[in-house]
């Protein structure tokens, strides 16, 4: 697998921030949240594409998804277009998908020689009620699955389920937890998921993501990255947990 | 997962918590097949660990460094 990080630890980092960071933390991929600092969304221009693209090859860091709020109400073209421009997939959660909106998203991202992902929580039936969805399709290369784990909430002894649930269409999972909130994890089940993923050789990202955005300062350190939490800051705020 | 049978197995156990990582680790080791490895991804070099494998699993492993820091160790464990 492929450890990398998700922009929704540094929502308000810039491109070349989050690429640094996953560098110093020897993570490989970078997901990208639309709507965050980064600035990578469907209205990118060609030459602001091409800036982008220069700066994740000089990274060594690969961007391994592009995440949208709702496949539902985006525009499906540009959207393609932008994942077929950056040669990355985008990433969905989907826990309600009309057959028909799958039908659709298959030929604008086939059209464009994209890939999406439809990612599903944890929950076996709605895996596979995404898996029968897309099977008909067939092109892996074009409709995938992806995995939204929460450790903290989801039941470790659905791992095994997930994995059957998901079959060969699993390429991408996102770890909400995680990183440094590892420490202070006491036991929640991520050790099961992991070793059950190392057995079914998963080769695919693991995106670590906050479990919650009360944690943005832990992220924000662990990341390396700079303060401005000084006293009497606005964004001082006592629901944000530090270690 | 199936066009990826043939990459080797890796266990990632940075995002482990502190007291699952040695069970997480030692169960996989126990579902190998004889001549079956995985690699092991750490952020610190795990030498600790082998001490761990030396007492409690003698003469059935080999442990071989693949790369040694300074972000990332990563460990190819084999057993025998």
């Amino acid at each position: 697998m492929r450890l990398s990080l998700s922009s929704a630890a540094a929502p308000d980092a810039s491109l070349p921030e989050l690429l640094q960071a996953c560098a110093r933390r020897g993570l490989s991929g970078l997901e990208l949240v639309v709507g965050h600092g980064h600035g990578v969304d469907e209205a990118l221009s060609t030459t602001d594409q091409e800036g982008v693209a220069g700066l994740i090859r000089e990274s060594g860091v690969a961007i391994c998804g592009i995440r949208i709020a709702d496949l539902a109400n985006s525009d499906l073209d540009a959207t393609a277009r932008l994942a077929a421009d950056l040669d990355t997939p985008i990433v969905a959660l989907c826990d309600d998908l009309s057959a028909a909106l799958v039908a659709q998203a298959y030929e604008t991202f086939a059209a464009a020689g994209a890939q999406l992902v439809l990612e599903h929580p944890t929950r076996p039936r709605v895996a596979e009620v995404l898996r029968e969805m897309i099977t008909p399709f067939g092109a892996r290369n074009v409709l995938a699955l992806g995995w939204s784990i929460r450790p903290g909430d989801d039941d470790p002894a659905l791992v095994t389920s997930m994995l059957a649930s998901a079959g060969p269409f699993l390429r991408y999972i996102c770890l909400h937890g995680g990183g440094p909130e590892s420490a202070q994890q006491t036991g929640q089940g991520v050790g099961t998921v992991m070793g059950r993923l190392a057995l079914a050789r998963y080769a695919g990202p693991l995106v670590l993501t906050p479990s919650t955005p009360k944690y943005r300062v832990v992220w924000n350190a662990w990341l390396g990255r700079a303060g401005g939490w000084g006293c009497g800051s606005k964004q001082s705020d006592n629901s944000l947990v530090t270690l | 997962m199936s066009d990826t049978i043939n990459e080797p197995m890796q266990l990632d156990v940075r995002v482990i918590p502190p007291r699952e990582k040695h069970p997480a680790i030692f169960q996989t080791f126990d579902a190998l097949e004889p001549g079956e490895s995985f690699i092991l991804v750490n952020d610190h070099d795990p030498f600790p660990l082998r001490y761990q494998f030396e007492a409690e699993r003698t003469g059935a492993f080999t442990w071989t460094y693949l790369e040694q820091g300074p972000q990332v160790w990563r460990v190819e464990i084999a057993k025998q």
